[in-house]
């Protein structure tokens, strides 16, 4: 039977870095979402066509939702916290009037049949801004991510209306 | 006569939905088998971190799914992970296999509330692992059903009859 990798990170996440600058000082705005595919190239329309889904359904509870696909240093961001997900990285400046930003990765699309299809997702991160860490983070390996099938992209939009329904609850005294 | 049809035909209608209700009724159907460990170190296995884990075994119960409990100290003696300085967080599909061959999935969690920080991996048989991270929300039973929500699906994604 093989033994249990070693790797070096602990029990318990490192610390944050101290040396990283410091968060944005702009209070985030009551009632934005950016929602973000990041990809390492365009996307295809379908994957496009699946954002602008998940954007009406969040529009149900967001009253702004801005909907892009990530810019270089969201991509560079959710890259950076795949690598280490116990010690997340700062959080893109754009970042800093969002109320919450939902990041998809999005895997390199795939050759079926000369035609290119979605490589599905495989990380989903919540952030509530200047929250540095993810409010939420999911890593898919192999499959079984929330942005692998397009039927069930409105069953995403409503569980992440759910997250922000629950977290809306909880500030309530 | 009448009446005793009716309540004849009322009763076969509450049995069928009876087995329609229920998870395991359907021929050659089986349940989710899932092996749940709760990682939630002793110093932190406060009265609050045992209800969270039981929120999501509730969570999982009322999904019809077959949750076969192992503890920690005999499930890092199955997979030879005696070391807890390395976090189960880092644990590989292939070196847990001994803890999930003989069911669907394997799911580890570490639930503390009063840091509002939770830790979980869910292995499955067929080679999906996810890693899952909660800061900061409140882990209460609302909270743990959105999150089994999540696990449950990446476990059935991946179920083979």
């Amino acid at each position: 039977m093989p033994a249990v990798s070693t790797p070096s990170a602990a029990a318990r996440p490192a610390p944050l870095p101290s040396a990283e600058p410091a968060a944005p000082t702009v209070a985030p705005t009551p009632g934005t979402l950016r929602l973000a595919l990041a990809a390492d190239s365009e996307l295809l329309k379908t994957e496009q066509t699946r954002s602008d889904i998940l954007k009406q359904s969040l529009e149900k509870v967001v009253k702004n939702v801005d909907a892009a696909p990530a810019s270089a240093a969201e991509l560079a961001y959710v890259k950076a916290l795949a690598a280490n997900p116990a010690a997340p990285p700062a959080l893109p400046a754009s970042w800093a009037t969002f109320e919450t930003v939902v990041l998809l990765r999005i895997e390199p699309q795939r050759t079926v049949r000369d035609k290119q299809v979605s490589g599905g997702g495989s990380h989903v991160v919540i952030v509530h801004p200047p929250a540095r860490e993810p409010a939420f983070s999911a890593v898919y390996t192999q499959g079984g991510s929330r942005f692998s099938d397009p039927s069930q992209d409105l069953e995403l939009g409503s569980w992440l209306k759910t997250h922000l329904k629950l977290r809306e609850k909880g500030k309530t005294p | 006569m009448n009446r005793t049809v009716l309540r004849l035909a009322a009763l076969l209608v509450s049995a069928n939905a009876a087995l329609l209700a229920s998870g395991d009724a359907r021929a050659g159907d089986r349940p989710l088998i899932v092996r749940f460990v709760n990682m939630t170190p002793d110093a932190a296995s406060t009265d609050a971190a045992s209800q969270c884990v039981q929120f999501l075994r509730d969570r999982a119960a009322q999904e019809s799914v077959d949750l076969k409990p192992i503890t920690e100290t005999p499930l890092r003696k199955l997979i030879n992970a005696t070391d807890k300085s390395v976090s189960f967080m880092t644990w590989t599909n292939a070196a847990t296999e001994p803890a999930w061959k003989d069911v669907d999935s394997l799911f580890a969690v570490d639930c503390r509330p009063e840091e509002k920080r939770l830790d979980a991996v869910l292995i499955n048989k067929t080679g999906t692992r996810v890693e899952f991270r909660l800061r900061g929300e409140a882990l209460d039973r609302p909270r743990a059903v959105w999150l089994m929500d999540d696990v449950l699906r990446a476990s059935w994604a991946a179920f083979e009859l």
